[in-house]
């Protein structure tokens, strides 16, 4: 849990990690962002704060240093939080945690889960690294290094879809409306 | 869904009736909590609760009931209960029932409901198994990337999530 540096925090904005495997366990991950090469990194980056959430898995067994402050938890009923004060987020591929990430403008790291069968997680995860909107790890075992790639990774901004496109198709589909044709979506079949 | 939904013009669409899984905990709170207005009365909207065709990890054999189950509930939802003019379904196993009796009754002649499936988000390049089984039966099958639209000419492409590519 936190501890009693509040004065240290006011002098010294932190830089933050957050590391989430949502709901079920990702145990690879949690290894992968604890190894000494990640950690050397993530200080070399100015980082001095990571947050993990580790869900179903193992408690990870890395404790904070001076410079480096670690907190871990299993769940919580809202990652909010931890992903708004993170400057960098590492994640599973979970369509919900990606997309809260990308909506918070949030530099994305997300990790395939290779041990999950027909993941179609990944479908997601690799249109959006060709949209350049987060940086994709095919998997935990290429994490190491994927950090130094991450470096060079310049997101473009998320932005928010047309809240009108569906009524918008709808309307025409079922025929009100004719004159307000929007120009994402007009009716396709003849 | 409700982000889909809730600019719709609520002259229009309705009354708007809810159907949820029965194991679904959450859309029900989602949509008391949603930040946004509804094109609905959230406080009073009818919302039926459809059982499940088969829980994760129940028994072949006990699943055939509650499938036999859930048919019925949605053939009486549909044929009897709402009639309803326009079906919106998305995602999981359990909007098949309700898919499935619409068509079902409009082949009969009874109701013609049209139906509209919105494929998952997560689908990027391929076909969901319950996108796949009611391709054939929706009016309008409605996806969210243009991968999939360009794979499935005959699907629509809402850019409610995504936007277009540049």
């Amino acid at each position: 849990m936190t501890t009693d540096d509040t004065t240290k925090s006011v002098v010294r904005k932190d830089r933050s990690v957050f590391v989430t495997v949502g709901t079920t366990l990702f145990d690879k991950l949690i290894e992968g962002v604890t190894t000494p090469t990640a950690v050397q990194w993530m200080k070399d980056q100015g980082y001095n704060k990571m947050t993990i959430q580790y869900g179903k898995g193992q408690k990870p067994t890395i404790v904070s240093e001076e410079l480096f402050q670690v907190e871990t938890y299993d769940f919580a009923s809202s990652l909010e939080q931890d992903m708004i004060q993170a400057d960098l987020i590492i994640s599973h591929a979970g369509a919900g945690t990606v997309m809260e990430a990308l909506r918070l403008q949030k530099r994305l790291m997300v990790v395939i889960n290779t041990d999950l069968m027909n993941n179609h997680q990944t479908e997601l995860a690799s249109a959006m690294h060709e949209r350049k909107l987060l940086y994709m790890v095919e998997s935990p075992n290429v994490l190491q290094e994927s950090f130094g790639e991450l470096e060079h990774f310049v997101p473009l901004p998320h932005q928010e879809g047309d809240e009108f496109a569906f009524p918008i198709l709808l309307d025409s589909f079922l025929g009100f409306d004719q004159n307000t044709s929007g120009e994402c979506c007009g009716k396709k079949r003849e | 869904m409700l982000h889909l939904i809730r600019n719709l013009d609520a002259t229009r669409y309705a009354p708007m009736i809810l159907i949820v899984a029965k194991t679904d905990t959450t859309s029900v709170r989602r949509v008391k909590a949603y930040p946004h207005n509804l094109p609905f009365d959230r406080d009073t909207v009818p919302t039926y609760i459809i059982p499940r065709s088969r829980e994760v990890g129940q028994s072949y054999c006990s699943s055939i009931l509650t499938t036999l189950y859930s048919f019925w509930f949605a053939f009486w939802l549909v044929g009897a209960q709402v009639q309803p003019d326009l079906i919106l379904v998305n995602g999981p196993g359990t909007c098949l029932p309700i898919a499935l009796s619409a068509f079902f009754f409009r082949i009969m002649g009874w109701k013609a409901s049209k139906t509209i499936f919105v494929e998952s988000f997560c689908r990027v390049s391929n076909l969901s198994l319950t996108g796949k089984l009611l391709f054939p039966v929706t009016d309008l099958f409605v996806v969210c990337w243009e991968e999939l639209e360009q794979k499935f000419p005959s699907t629509h492409l809402v850019t409610s999530f995504i936007p277009k590519r540049s």
